[in-house]
């Protein structure tokens, strides 16, 4: 379980969908892991590997901690209502939601759209669509590559808002980190940067895996033998797939990544159909 | 000054929030770390579910050191909040009240769990 939780979380890094859109389906299909068990543990691995990354993301203050504050308020409400009507469901249900995630993914990354990087909007240029909550979060970051201060500002904080306490809701429910809808988010709808999109969101995924992971441990859904392992692969395996992905065709990986997605997506979805 | 400069927030201090957040997870992974080496020692070793006791710990059961990981995991973004609220009090009020409000939803979850 280890050996396969570090692939997977180097596999999910290096495509960039994260290790829990990878794992639950290794634990599900592969190991004979239950579902809930798997979700349950997948979200321990989310708060190990967004933990981690999130004291170097604030110590060298690329994430809004700011703004992700304000997001968590919806992520984490979505977290709650997601793992609350995770107890609700059967295996069979959350499998089938599961598969479907996959597709949607899978399909997602064959039409190869990533989310645009928009510049950003001088402080002089206030347009009469940013309002003063919006004026209220503009920031800047250090460009790591650079060393240029790149300010930036954010626009529809509310709908932002709205949309992730959506993402904190498929998080809970299917044990995914919850950055496939924030980091698009963020830098589609609300207009930041991409490297402070993803860089908040995993500042935000480990507040919104406890709020969920919590409910699957009262539900004595959570196993800490297949928990720990999980965490601990995550962790290492997003470590390394970090710095493989700088030297690795990343679009073959995708492909790669579209057919497993199919696989496991059929065994779940079969298991649904099967009983 | 540029209007760049006079509208970006004065930025709280990270740096206790991230050293929280390193100190939780370097604890859990060595929890983790034990609990996979006890395991391995164990070999198919048949184990209790639940019990989270000094003895289990003492004992080295794999069991018991995964949960002592977990729990120090589920700790850890909470004391980086707890951190946050108290690097905002001087700065930004407001912030630190959304940091509190971020925490009393944690504290449904809890309520939610420990009811059931």
């Amino acid at each position: 379980m280890l050996l396969l939780s570090v692939l997977a979380g180097g596999f999910g890094a290096i495509v960039g969908i994260g290790g829990g859109l990878v794992i639950v389906p290794v634990l599900t299909v592969l190991v004979g892991v239950p579902v809930k068990s798997a979700i349950a543990a997948s979200l321990v691995g989310v708060i190990a590997t967004s933990t981690a990354a999130s004291a170097r993301y604030l110590s060298t203050e690329v994430a809004d901690r700011r703004l992700g504050l304000v997001l968590l308020l919806g992520t984490v409400s979505g977290g709650i209502v997601g793992g609350f009507v995770a107890g609700l469901l059967d295996a069979r249900t959350l499998s089938g939601l599961f598969a479907l995630m996959l597709v949607l993914v899978a399909l997602q990354m064959l039409r190869g759209r990533e989310p645009d990087a928009p510049s950003p909007v001088p402080a002089a240029d206030a347009t009469p669509e940013t309002t003063t909550l919006d004026h209220a979060f503009a920031s800047s970051y250090r460009e790591p590559t650079t060393g240029e201060i790149v300010p930036y500002r954010v626009r529809r904080v509310p709908l932002g808002t709205g949309i992730s306490l959506f993402a904190g809701s498929v998080s809970g429910l299917l044990g995914v980190g919850g950055g496939i809808v924030n980091v698009p988010t963020m830098n589609v709808v609300m207009g930041i940067p991409l490297r402070v999109a993803t860089t908040t969101s995993t500042y935000m995924l480990a507040a919104t895996a406890v709020a969920s992971a919590l409910l699957y441990q009262a539900r004595g859904e959570l196993d800490p033998l297949v928990a720990a392992p999980v965490a601990l692969g995550m962790f290492m395996g997003a470590r390394g797939g970090a710095r493989l992905a700088a030297r690795l065709h990343v679009a073959w990986l995708r492909y790669l990544f579209v057919g497993v997605s199919a696989f496991f997506a059929w065994q779940m979805v079969q298991r649904v159909l099967g009983g | 000054m540029s209007a760049t400069q006079r509208e970006i927030a004065p930025r709280a201090s990270n740096r206790l929030t991230a050293r929280l957040l390193t100190l939780g997870s370097m604890l859990s992974f060595v929890a983790f770390a034990v609990a996979f080496l006890a395991d391995l020692a164990d070999g198919a070793a048949v184990h209790t579910r639940g019990a989270l006791t000094l003895d289990a710990l003492t004992r080295m059961d794999p069991e018991a050191w995964s949960l002592v990981g977990v729990l120090v995991l589920f700790a850890t973004p909470v004391a980086g909040l707890l951190a946050t609220v108290a690097e905002y009090r001087s700065t930004e009020r407001r912030m630190s009240a959304v940091a509190v409000g971020v925490l009393a939803l944690l504290a449904v979850s809890v309520t939610i769990a420990l009811l059931r």
